[in-house]
């Protein structure tokens, strides 16, 4: 019988493609299960900064509130004002984190679901009087009032991880050009 | 016609000079008595700024979740034998205490919300000072001293749900409300 010399280089076509096939797989399993990743893992308790705008509470009252072991306090304090610049992008108001809290505050003014600003990490002891309006909010805002709220996230001083518990109040935001 | 211009200014002015004399009462009699109104006018003094102070503490917040057991087989009914469905336990340092220390009186509504993804639910039952409703009620501080602020206090449970591994239950919310 004679071999059919012609089909030779079909086979020999086949074979590189199985191979290159192989070769394919071999890469994705690879990548999925055995890659290194080529940046960092982010930690479950990414640290934070503090804000800028925060500043010292004058005559501020030294102690510490108690709390059960394991958990937290913080003395929340604000004013039910809060006033929104349009034209220099400015959020006005008054929060304070007093030296008593034992814990690191982050703060947001929310109207309904817009954020109208947020601040970062305040620090027992500090205060802050003025934050940045979010661009989105400055585009949805218009001269009036709204009834808003404040909302209050803790964080542990040390390990930065978030507390259980979220604090909301009460607030007027008042929006001028 | 200088001097005569002259004198007629100096009428004038020794006239405007008896004026208050005539905004005065006059006693025509010995020992008599004038009588003078006096007037006052109010003017309403600043109201404070109503400024919100209140402090939030609470414990650990830490629950363990044992799941069931399956039981033991029991070749003769076919069934398992002492199956025990999961359970919730607290450990300590699950109250949270809300005081107020603001110029208003506030409430102070309890909420939970389970973190994405779980079906864990949770209630409040306040321990102290307020109806068990799930808001703490809290009068004004004015008149109070600091250490005697009104105070109000709830335990958190988890009440359903379960969980497959450790990790964030969900959050706690406190809204202060003004009353």
């Amino acid at each position: 019988m004679e071999k059919n010399f012609s089909n030779k280089p079909k086979w020999i076509i086949i074979a590189v493609l199985l191979l290159l096939l192989l070769v394919i797989v071999a890469v994705i399993i690879w990548a999925i299960f055995f890659r290194t990743p080529d940046i960092p893992l982010p930690p479950d308790y990414p640290p934070q900064e503090t804000d800028g705008n925060q500043q010292p509470i004058p005559n501020d009252q030294g102690g510490k509130l108690e709390s059960p072991t394991g958990g937290g306090a913080v003395n929340v304090t604000y004013e039910s004002v809060v006033t929104v610049d349009l034209s220099d992008k400015t959020v006005t108001l008054s929060y304070a984190n007093p030296s008593m809290s034992n814990q690191n505050v982050a703060i947001a003014i929310v109207i309904d679901d817009l954020t109208v600003a947020r601040s970062a990490l305040i620090t027992p002891g500090n205060m802050i009087k003025s934050l940045t309006l979010e661009d989105k909010a400055a585009k949805k805002l218009s001269v009036g009032g709204y009834d808003a709220e404040i909302i209050i996230y803790c964080y542990h001083p040390e390990t930065g991880e978030k507390a259980m518990v979220d604090t909301r109040g009460e607030v007027t935001v008042y929006v001028t050009e | 016609m200088k001097k005569l211009l002259t004198l007629v200014l100096v009428f004038a002015c020794v006239m405007a000079m008896a004026v208050p004399a005539f905004a005065a009462e006059t006693v025509t009699q010995d020992n008599g008595t004038a009588s003078i109104t006096v007037n006052g006018t109010y003017v309403p003094g600043a109201s404070a700024a109503e400024r919100v102070s209140v402090d939030v503490s609470w414990g650990a917040m830490s629950f363990t979740y044992t799941g069931g057991s399956e039981g033991t087989w029991n070749p003769t009914t076919h069934a398992f034998d002492g199956a025990t469905n999961g359970k919730w336990t607290a450990s300590e340092g699950n109250t949270i205490t809300v005081t107020n220390h603001s110029n208003t009186a506030v409430e102070a509504a309890l909420s939970f919300a389970a973190a994405d993804g779980s079906n864990v639910t949770g209630s409040f039952t306040e321990t102290s000072g307020t109806a068990n409703d799930g808001v703490l009620a809290l009068a004004t501080a004015v008149g109070t001293e600091v250490a005697n602020a009104p105070s109000a206090t709830a335990t958190f449970n988890i009440t359903g749900g379960e969980i497959s591994e450790n990790g964030t239950i969900g959050t706690i919310t406190v809204t202060i409300k003004n009353k």
